[in-house]
């Protein structure tokens, strides 16, 4: 039985060096690709006849955009809708990570810190220049909140920084655990129907529920994702 | 005047309505499940604190060369930005169940 890690190996399919660097498109890569394009071949089908009552396929895409459009309302505001468009991509797009990854011979991207952790620093920044182009100079009050004393900030300005920059990486680690675990377990209980013959029938069933609580999960963890962006971003927007 | 026979039990069957539809019984909305989610997530915000201020403190100290210094200083600061975090959840969650009260 192969190791229920290696599921989680990057391999390198078109080597690209540039300078020294290797940016080669590997597996992980791929799999980002067809999640991206994926979700746009299945918007673009579903919305290929638009009709004002919506049919079942038309119904889909809307459904999903005004659960986010919700989402966001709800916790950013009205002034958050401008940015929906990045909170819809960011969710959709892992998502599409998350449920992509159960396929077999698939690449679970968002098993990754270095991917995950990418997104999140991205919408870390994102957030920053959008509370510095709303609040200018008084963004920098996140770092030292109305009514504590001067003396204090020795210690509360490291603090607040650092609580500030923990926020993508609780994030980050959130998602990938949970994706990680779900993989190494399925794995292992697909390890155990070869091995135990007749009675593999066991461990196979427990693999066919484990795979519909993971589609669960993925779409669950996306859900989360969104949420917590939302509410980072309406922090940038409304805090202190 | 007299009150009409069907108006003078007006009252009785009203109160008898009431009772019958009285609110049940507030039931605890939070299941196992999400306490188990509150639970992780105060876990991770608590731990994530304390790791990107010990990592903050170690790269100070690779970059100034402080021996050690600020990787001690910035993991307690990264531990009371972890607390800071999971009281700010606790806090939204107590204001989210007291709207819904409302």
């Amino acid at each position: 039985m192969s190791s229920p890690m290696e599921q989680f190996e990057i391999k390198k399919i078109i080597p690209i060096d540039v300078g020294g660097y290797d940016i080669g498109f590997t597996n992980s890569s791929l799999c980002m690709v067809l999640a991206a394009t994926l979700v746009v071949t299945i918007f673009a089908l579903c919305l290929r006849k638009r009709t004002l009552v919506p049919g079942v396929f038309q119904n889909i895409p809307e459904s999903i955009y005004e659960f986010i459009y919700k989402i966001v309302l709800d916790n950013v505001g009205k002034e958050g809708l401008k940015y929906f468009s990045f909170i819809f991509t960011l969710s959709l797009f892992i998502a599409a990570g998350n449920l992509l990854g159960l396929f077999p011979y698939s690449f679970t991207f968002t098993s990754h810190l270095a991917a995950v952790g990418a997104l999140s620093i991205f919408a870390l920044l994102f957030n920053i220049a959008v509370g510095i182009k709303k609040k200018k100079w008084g963004y920098l009050r996140t770092f030292m909140p109305k009514g504590i004393p001067w003396p204090l900030a020795p210690l509360i300005i490291p603090i607040e920084t650092i609580s500030l920059l923990s926020k993508p990486f609780s994030l980050t680690v959130r998602l990938v655990a949970n994706m990680t675990v779900g993989h190494i377990m399925l794995k292992i209980i697909a390890g155990f129907v070869a091995t135990l013959g007749i009675f593999g029938v066991v461990p196979l069933f427990f693999d066919g529920c484990i795979i519909a609580f993971e589609m669960f999960i993925a779409v669950l963890q996306a859900y989360i994702y969104t949420i917590l962006s939302c509410i980072y971003l309406g922090d940038a927007l409304h805090y202190h | 005047m007299e009150i009409p026979e069907d108006i003078k039990g007006l009252n009785e069957k009203i109160e008898k309505i009431k009772k019958t539809q009285q609110p049940k019984e507030p039931t605890d909305k939070h299941s196992d499940f999400s306490h188990l989610y509150v639970g992780l997530r105060l876990g991770v915000e608590l731990a994530s604190g304390t790791i990107v201020g010990a990592a903050i403190g170690y790269l100070l100290d690779e970059v100034f060369d402080f021996k050690y210094i600020m990787l001690l200083i910035f993991t307690i600061f990264g531990g009371c930005a972890g607390m800071l975090n999971a009281y700010r959840y606790i806090k939204s969650i107590n204001m989210d169940e007291e709207k819904g009260r409302e």
